[in-house]
C-alpha cells in the first residue's frame, strides 16, 4: 500500500508492506487520521495516488475494498441493541451472501477471543464501556480480513486503537495487531504513546504539520531530537530495560 | 429499564436466536392471519367465517352449503374485504418504512408522520383535491386516482430529502435538529393547509379533514388497486436494503469501510419510504406512529437486525392497523372513530415514554 498526498498532507510517501507493522505517531493535527482516510479512500488525495496490491485504489469496487482491507476509525457510534457478537459478526459483510454461515460464527467467535472480549459476546453494544466497546470493534475488523484473498495481501488500519483501554488491553490489543502482522496482514496503527509503538512497531513514522519528520525503524525514529522537536516536548530516550526496543521518558521542565 | 427488556431473553444462545427470531415470524404470520378473519367478520353487519367462505365462493361460481343475505354479500365485497386488504396494504407500508428510516436516520425516533413526511404528502395530496376538482372534469377516472399517490409520492419525496438535508451534518443524524425540522415542516403544511382550507368549499373540507384524521373508511377496490402497487413494491424491496441499513448502524464511513454503497443504500431508501407513505396518505390520510411503535416493539422481540426486523414490521404495522380500525369502527358503533385519532392516542403516550425512558439508546442526546 504506498500513497503520496498533499496539503493537510504534503509529500507524505508512504509504503505499507505486507506482514509489518507501521505505527504512526505525531502531535494532535499532525495529520493522522487524514492520512488514514486518504489510504483507506475516505478522502481523495488533491494529488497523488494511493496503491494497494499493486492496483491504485481507485480502480478498487468497495467490496473488493473490504474484502482486503479493514479499518479502525477512531470513535463510532452505534445506538442499536445489537449483541457484541453481532456487531463483529457484521464484520463479515463483504464476504457474505446471504445468510452468515457456521464458518463466519466461527471466525466471530475467534475474533472476539482474540481481542480478550469473549465474555461480552451476548453482552448488548450500548451497554458496553468505551474500553469495551473499542475491543468489539477492534474484535469486528479483525473478522472482517480474518482469512487472506485468493491473491494478494490483507491491510489492517487503526485509528488510535487504544484510546480508552487500560493499560494491559492496550498491550494486548498492540499484540493482536501485530500477530496479525505476523500472518501476512499489512498493519498501519496511529497511537499516541511513543512506548507503544517502540514496544510493537516494525517501523515508525512520525508526521508533524502533514509532514514526514522521520521514518524508520524505533530506534532510529525515536530519538530525543526529533522527538522534542516534533512534540515539542524535552523527553530522554534509554534502552528498554527489558526488551530490544528505546524507551521514551518525558522530563518536563518544571514540574 | 430498557437493560431488562432491550432483548427478552439475552441470555440465551445464539443458535436459539435464530429460532425465537422463527417463532415470532411465525407468530406474527398467525397473529395477522387472525386479524384478518376478525375484521372480516365483525362489523355493523355479522357474517359469520363460514358465510364469507360461501360468498366468495359465490363470486367464483362455487355453491357452497352455508346461506348468506344479499346485504352480506354486498357488504364484504364491497366494503369489508377492500377496507382489511386497504389496512393490511398501508399498515404494512408504514411499520416497513418507518422501521427503513429509524435506520436510515439512525435514531430510533424517526417516524414518517414525526419528522413532517406524511404532513408534506399530505398537503400535496390536498392541493391534488382542490386543483383537480377544478381540472378533473376532462381527466378519466383512472388518472384522476392515480394522480393523488404520485402527487402524496413527489410530497413525500420532496420532504424526505429535505429532512434528511436539514439533519444530517457531516454524516451525523443530529436529532433535535430532526425533530425541530419535524415541527417546522409539520406546521409550514398546517399553515398551507389552512390556507386552502379558507379558500375550500364544504365538500373539499370534508376531504381535507380526512387526511388529516387518517382513515381506511374511503377503502374501496379501486383505492386498493391504486395502492397495492406503490406500497407491496417497496415492501417487497426493502429486505434487499437489510444488509447495508444494518451496516449504516454503524456509522457512514464504517460502512463504507464494510463494501457498502452508502449513497445507494440512503438514495433507495429515501425513495421507497417516499413511495410507501405517499401512497398510504393518498389513499387514507395521516396515520401516524404505526412506523414509531412497530419497529420499537420488534427490537425488544427481535434486536436491530434489519433483515429480521424489516419482513416482521410490516406483518406486524399489518396488524397493528387492522386492530386498530376494527377497534375504530365497532366501539362506537354504527359510527366510527377516525384511525388516526386512535393510533395517536396510543403512539404519543409510546412516544413519551420513549423519551423519559429510553436512555439507553440515547435517543435524545
Amino acid at each position: 500500500m504506498r500513497i503520496g498526498a498533499k496539503e493537510l498532507l504534503a509529500g507524505v510517501s508512504l509504503e505499507l508492506r505486507a506482514g509489518e507493522l507501521v505505527a504512526v505517531v505525531g502531535p494532535n493535527g499532525a495529520g493522522k487520521s487524514t492520512l488514514r482516510r486518504v489510504l483507506c479512500g475516505d478522502t481523495q488525495p488533491t494529488s497523488g495516488e494511493v496503491w494497494m496490491n499493486e492496483r491504485p485504489l481507485a480502480a478498487w469496487s468497495l467490496i473488493e475494498r473490504a474484502r482486503v482491507r479493514a479499518v479502525l476509525p477512531q470513535d463510532s457510534t452505534l445506538n442499536f441493541p445489537f449483541t457484541a457478537f453481532e456487531v463483529v459478526l457484521m464484520g463479515r459483510t463483504p464476504h457474505v451472501r446471504g445468510a452468515e454461515s457456521a464458518h463466519d460464527y466461527e471466525i466471530a467467535r475467534a475474533a472476539l477471543a482474540a481481542t480478550e472480549a469473549e465474555h461480552l459476546t451476548e453482552r448488548l453494544y450500548p451497554t458496553l464501556s468505551g474500553g469495551e466497546r473499542q475491543r468489539v470493534q477492534l474484535a469486528r475488523v479483525l473478522a472482517q480480513i480474518w482469512e487472506p484473498p485468493a491473491t494478494g495481501a490483507r491491510y489492517l488500519l487503526l485509528d488510535e486503537p487504544t484510546s480508552n483501554l487500560d493499560l494491559a488491553h492496550q498491550h494486548s490489543t498492540l499484540a493482536s495487531a501485530r500477530r496479525f502482522a505476523r500472518a501476512g496482514v499489512g498493519v498501519l496503527v496511529i497511537v499516541h504513546d511513543l512506548n507503544l509503538a517502540a514496544q510493537y512497531a516494525d517501523r515508525i513514522v512520525m508526521l508533524k504539520d502533514g509532514r514526514v519528520v522521520a521514518a524508520g525503524t524505533p530506534a532510529e525514529v525515536l530519538t530525543q531530537a526529533a522527538i522534542r522537536a516534533t512534540f515539542d516536548m524535552p523527553v530522554l530516550v534509554t534502552r528498554h530495560p527489558a526488551l530490544d526496543c528505546p524507551l521514551v521518558v518525558p522530563t518536563p521542565e518544571q514540574r | 429499564m430498557v437493560s431488562a427488556t432491550a432483548r427478552i431473553f439475552p441470555g440465551l444462545k445464539i443458535k436459539s436466536s435464530h429460532a425465537r427470531a422463527r417463532l415470532v415470524l411465525v407468530g406474527l404470520v398467525v397473529l395477522l392471519g387472525v386479524l384478518v378473519l376478525l375484521a372480516v367478520d365483525k362489523g355493523a353487519v355479522e357474517i359469520s367465517l363460514a358465510q364469507c367462505l360461501a360468498i366468495i365462493g359465490h363470486k367464483l361460481g362455487l355453491t357452497l352449503p352455508w346461506p348468506f343475505t344479499a346485504q352480506q354479500a354486498a357488504t364484504l365485497i364491497d366494503i369489508r374485504l377492500p377496507r382489511v386488504l386497504l389496512g393490511v396494504l398501508v399498515g404494512a407500508g408504514l411499520g416497513v418504512s418507518g422501521a427503513a428510516m429509524q435506520g436510515l436516520f439512525r435514531n430510533p425516533l424517526a417516524d414518517p408522520s414525526l419528522v413532517g413526511i406524511s404532513a408534506g404528502a399530505a398537503l400535496a395530496a390536498t392541493l391534488v383535491i382542490i386543483v383537480g376538482d377544478v381540472v378533473s372534469f376532462h381527466l378519466p377516472p383512472l388518472v384522476q386516482l392515480c394522480a393523488l399517490p404520485i402527487a402524496a409520492f413527489a410530497g413525500g419525496l420532496l420532504t424526505t430529502v429535505l429532512v434528511y438535508r436539514l439533519a444530517t451534518i457531516a454524516g451525523q443524524t443530529v436529532v433535535a435538529t430532526l425533530l425541530l425540522a419535524g415541527i417546522a415542516i409539520n406546521a409550514l403544511a398546517q399553515s398551507f393547509s389552512g390556507l386552502i382550507t379558507f379558500y375550500a368549499t364544504d365538500t373539499q373540507i370534508r376531504s381535507i379533514t380526512f387526511w388529516k384524521l387518517g382513515s381506511l373508511g374511503g377503502a374501496t377496490w379501486p383505492s386498493v388497486m391504486v395502492a397495492a402497487p406503490f406500497i407491496l413494491a417497496p415492501v417487497l424491496l426493502f429486505p434487499r436494503l437489510a444488509r447495508g441499513l444494518n451496516a449504516l448502524l454503524l456509522g457512514e464511513a464504517e460502512a463504507g469501510h464494510l463494501g457498502i454503497d452508502i449513497e445507494r443504500v440512503k438514495r433507495v431508501t429515501i425513495f421507497l419510504v417516499a413511495l410507501t407513505v405517499g401512497a398510504a396518505v393518498a389513499v387514507t390520510g395521516i396515520i401516524a406512529f404505526v412506523g414509531l411503535v412497530v419497529p420499537h416493539l420488534l427490537r425488544l422481540l427481535v434486536g436491530p437486525d434489519h433483515r429480521r426486523l424489516l419482513p416482521d414490521a410490516a406483518l406486524l404495522g399489518a396488524s397493528l392497523l387492522l386492530g386498530a380500525d376494527l377497534v375504530a369502527r365497532t366501539i362506537v358503533a354504527p359510527a366510527e372513530l377516525p384511525i388516526g385519532v386512535l393510533t395517536a392516542l396510543i403512539g404519543a403516550p409510546f412516544f413519551l415514554w420513549l423519551l423519559l425512558h429510553d436512555r439507553k439508546w440515547r435517543v435524545i442526546h
